[in-house]
């Protein structure tokens, strides 16, 4: 009984790779149409492939096509479901910087770090590389305007 | 008697379904080897013999399955929803006679 089963399978599996050859057939003969010898060269290719690769050939296609269809759902679950959880933006930006983009953030975090130091407790590397940062901007950003108001004092007199 | 002849007519139309997907999957083959009638003649005499000789439900489930898919009769589906209701319309319970009118 189940010797009837596998044989039917073998049957159904040899006529299937038979319409899939055929149909490629078609297609390669639309193709080259104009150029027998490139015909003849892919059909002994295509042939070669279904008729002795016929399971790595469909796990091929069955893969592309999962690809072709649900390509926009792996995005969305990649953009907005796995990289949030690893701690990536949707440009590949990490997380913890957004808050660059925001002034209110950046405000609070600076706040929340100035009280980590005042109570003693010690910055990890990226808080320290940051704060020197904001630290190094600030001066500068002061420098400037102390240039700025000497070139006003230096116009007005 | 009357299911011999029930049975004469089955065999019949068997046949007749038989040469019909027989010929489906001929037409199949010569259209798409249509530059080589050789090539036709032996894959559709494959075709043909594992399709429908050996393996008759299979091939005409493929022949059949195929033309329910292609023919959009499946667009029809939601018209037996429309039967259902109209020969079986909903009993909509009456409401209560208050005399108030909603606000309106």
């Amino acid at each position: 009984m189940a010797l009837e089963i596998f044989e039917t399978l073998n049957e159904l599996g040899f006529v299937i790779q038979l319409l899939v050859f055929t149909y490629s057939l078609f297609w390669m003969y639309m193709t080259f149409r104009d150029m027998p010898l490139l015909f003849g060269t892919a059909s002994v290719a295509v042939g070669f492939l279904i008729f002795t690769h016929a399971v790595s050939v469909t796990f091929l296609v069955a893969g592309f096509v999962f690809l072709v269809l649900f390509g926009m759902q792996i995005q969305q679950v990649l953009w907005f479901g796995l990289f949030p959880l690893l701690g990536f933006h949707v440009m590949g930006d990490r997380l913890g910087r957004s808050y660059e983009s925001d002034p209110h953030a950046m405000e609070v975090r600076r706040y929340e770090l100035g009280q980590k130091l005042e109570q003693g407790i010690e910055l990890s590397q990226e808080e320290a590389d940051w704060m020197h940062k904001q630290q190094a901007q600030s001066q500068m950003s002061g420098a400037q305007m102390q240039q700025q108001m000497m070139q006003r004092n230096l116009n007005m007199g | 008697m009357v299911f011999e002849d029930i049975a004469f007519w089955m065999d019949i139309a068997k046949w007749i379904i038989l040469f019909f997907v027989g010929w489906w999957w001929y037409n199949w083959v010569r259209e798409k080897l249509a530059f080589s009638p050789l090539l036709t003649l032996v894959v559709s005499a494959l075709v043909v013999y594992y399709l429908v000789i050996e393996h008759p439900i299979i091939g005409s489930m493929g022949v059949f399955g195929w033309i329910l898919l292609t023919s959009g009769i499946l667009f029809m589906l939601p018209s037996f929803s429309l039967v259902f209701n109209t020969l079986f319309p909903r009993q909509v319970p009456k409401e209560p006679q208050t005399g108030y009118s909603g606000g309106y």
